[in-house]
């Protein structure tokens, strides 16, 4: 549904370059525009949710497997950049590696177990999943302090080639762009995965299997390629955000993530791109735009219900999303054509 | 331009001699809690064979085809292609292995184009890897544009060029079924099962169907075929078989079947 309205409105390539490489700029020059820590901090929100919401995407949107266990990924990648990290010693870099490719194991693991069951009982599965890992983080104190909290995570230390002074990252802005790279590689996988031959794949296995069966394509192993390499995104993205808070707690891997994530996702609009991109900014920015509208900080219980009722009246009148509306509406302008407009 | 296409359709120089046998099934068994649907059934399709397979609603047919081409798994008996057995295998893997088929309640992706159901049914039978796809290598590349060279040759042969880049929930029955029996040739498959592929198509359609149909089959496609247009299975057949409550009744030239009492009985009822 978003493939073919995506493809009515694509720009021709010469102006998507031109947008690609104003979006980076813009992205690059952004924090240089502000001095409020506070306003650097959301743009880190707004990318950390540009890959979650990406990474989570490629299962759900793709390989339409609605996996509600995805910040379990994110948490546990946390984890071991607190835990065995430090154990082992490694750098910020190699603690995002080891998060990536531990996460895309057990992804892979999970994926075998959960893939069998389908439809509504895939989703209650993996939900079943998220509240034992939470149980756990909670309750396993020897190794996570539980509600303690892990403290410390040690900020990141960056040696620049070839010169022997290393860099102790440990501003705002300087995570921002140590995030940026994070967001490039995110966006260059996802559309890799989800263009041409793969994209076709995936569509395939979204809407009907059995006719993926008979045109030689395994629904099986694409939906374990969405959900491992969407793993280790996010258990990179999971280990970056230890460095970042340096704090590690159980509620990185809440339920509420997943409530954010479907929220984005469903009401930027499914399986887009442009529409996963503009939902996640609209709500990193969205709850610190009530905060400033209100006189104090609306607490996270009201945000979950406002957040619930939006996906609601998404999924009833909007049911394409954002990326969705923004077809239309461009394809309305396009047909009427201004010039027409201006001749009664 | 047909020339061109009909050496691509040329079965490859390590296929099995003209005639002898490609598809074999014996004693398949299928039951459905009770009801058996397919049973105790022997049959071949030949190299280069064009093979019909009749029968009453509900005598077996599609569940026959669902349990060759691994969408089920017989309970008994055995299914060998090319002499390599198959009973049970993946359906993904049938069909790489070169069985393609259609199926009865017409299957095409409905948010992809018709060149992208066309493309996507033969990608998957090209050599290549996940890692080259996502880096869109200059082979990929090379592929693609074959792939969509010999796919609007198709498009244009079944009458739906130009409707090319339309998505297929857009188009109307018949032209779904003319898109899934491109699809259905597209790899270039050993053996080809169509069922029902004239049911809910206009007569002229069926008419240029059967008519390709024909063609392929002098080109040395081998088919199988379910069907309920007498006029098309009479037509086309070379060999008919012939089930009745899961059983091989008949089987035989269509001339044959024409003159068979039990057929007769199975389809007109004592
Ligand atoms: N999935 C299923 N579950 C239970 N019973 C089934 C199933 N599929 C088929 N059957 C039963 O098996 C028998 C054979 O059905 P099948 O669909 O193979 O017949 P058919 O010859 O293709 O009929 P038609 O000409 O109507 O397509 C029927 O009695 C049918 O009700
Ligand atoms: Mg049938």
């Amino acid at each position: 549904m978003s493939q073919g309205a995506a493809r009515s409105t694509r720009l021709p390539r010469w102006g998507r370059v031109a947008l690609a490489i104003s979006l980076v700029l813009l992205a690059l020059a952004l924090p240089r525009l502000t001095s409020s820590g506070y306003a650097i901090n959301a743009m880190i929100t707004t990318v950390r949710w540009m890959i979650f919401a990406l990474s989570f995407d490629l299962v759900a949107g793709h390989a339409g497997a609605v996996s509600l266990g995805h910040p379990v990924f994110f948490g546990v990648g946390a984890y071991v950049a607190a835990i065995l990290g430090p154990r082992l010693g490694l750098t910020f870099i190699s603690d995002m590696l080891l998060a990536a490719v531990l996460m895309a194991l057990l992804a892979l693991l999970a994926g075998i177990a959960f893939f069998r069951i389908r439809g509504v009982t895939f989703a209650i599965g993996t939900l079943g999943a998220a509240i034992i890992a939470q149980l756990i983080a909670n309750n396993a104190f020897t190794i996570t302090r539980g509600p303690m909290c892990i403290q410390g995570v040690a900020r990141p230390e960056l040696t620049i080639p070839f010169t022997e002074t290393t860099l102790r990252v440990a501003e705002p802005i300087q995570y921002y762009y140590l995030s940026l790279p994070l967001l490039f590689i995110t966006i260059i996988i996802y559309l890799a995965l989800t263009s041409s031959r793969l994209g076709r794949a995936f569509t395939a296995v979204r809407e009907d299997e059995v006719r993926a069966f008979a045109v030689g394509v395994s629904p099986l192993r694409y939906k374990l390629l969405a959900l491992t390499v969407g793993a280790g995104i996010v258990g990179a993205l999971g280990s970056f955000q230890a460095h970042y808070v340096t704090v590690v707690c159980p509620s990185e891997m809440s339920l509420a993530l997943t409530t954010t994530l479907l929220i984005i996702v469903f009401v930027g609009g499914v399986g887009s791109f442009r529409g996963v991109m503009i939902g996640a900014l609209i709500f990193s920015i969205l709850p610190r735009l009530l905060e400033a509208g209100g006189t104090q900080a609306i607490s996270p219980a009201l945000q979950q219900v406002v957040y619930g009722v939006i996906l609601v009246a998404v999924m009833v009148f909007m049911p394409g999303g954002l990326d969705d509306l923004v077809s239309r509406v461009t394809r309305r302008l396009r047909k009427a054509g201004p010039r027409e407009e201006q001749q009664p | 331009m047909s020339d061109d296409v009909a050496a691509a359709i040329v079965p490859p120089a390590n296929v099995p001699a003209q005639g002898s046998p490609l598809l074999v099934v014996r004693g398949l068994l299928k039951r459905f809690n009770g009801v058996v649907a397919v049973d105790h059934v022997d049959m071949v399709v030949n190299q280069g064979e064009l093979v019909s397979l009749i029968g009453p609603n509900g005598s077996g047919k599609t569940t026959l085809f669902n349990c060759v081409t691994g969408f089920l798994t017989p309970e008994d008996g055995r299914v060998s292609f090319r002499d390599e057995e198959i009973t049970g295998a993946r359906p993904d893997r049938i069909a790489l292995k070169g069985i393609s088929r259609t199926f009865q309640n017409v299957r095409v992706f409905p948010g992809l184009t018709v060149l992208d159901n066309l493309i996507l049914s033969v990608q998957q039978h090209q050599e290549d890897s996940i890692l080259k796809r996502a880096l869109r290598t200059a082979q990929i590349r090379r592929l693609e544009a074959e792939s969509t060279e010999r796919a609007e040759f198709l498009l244009e042969k079944v009458g739906l060029a130009r409707v090319r880049d339309v998505p297929a929930h857009d188009l109307v029955y018949g032209q779904r079924k003319m898109l899934e029996f491109a699809c259905a040739l597209i790899s270039d498959p050993e053996l080809i099962m169509l069922d029902e592929p004239a049911a809910g198509v206009s007569t002229a359609l069926v008419d240029h169907m059967k008519r390709y149909i024909l063609e392929l089959h002098k080109q040395g496609k081998s088919f199988l075929v379910v069907e309920h247009n007498m006029g098309v299975v009479m037509d086309i057949s070379e060999r008919i078989v012939v089930l009745d409550y899961g059983k091989k009744i008949a089987e035989g030239k269509p001339r044959e079947i024409q003159e068979n009492e039990l057929v007769r009985e199975a389809y007109f009822g004592s």
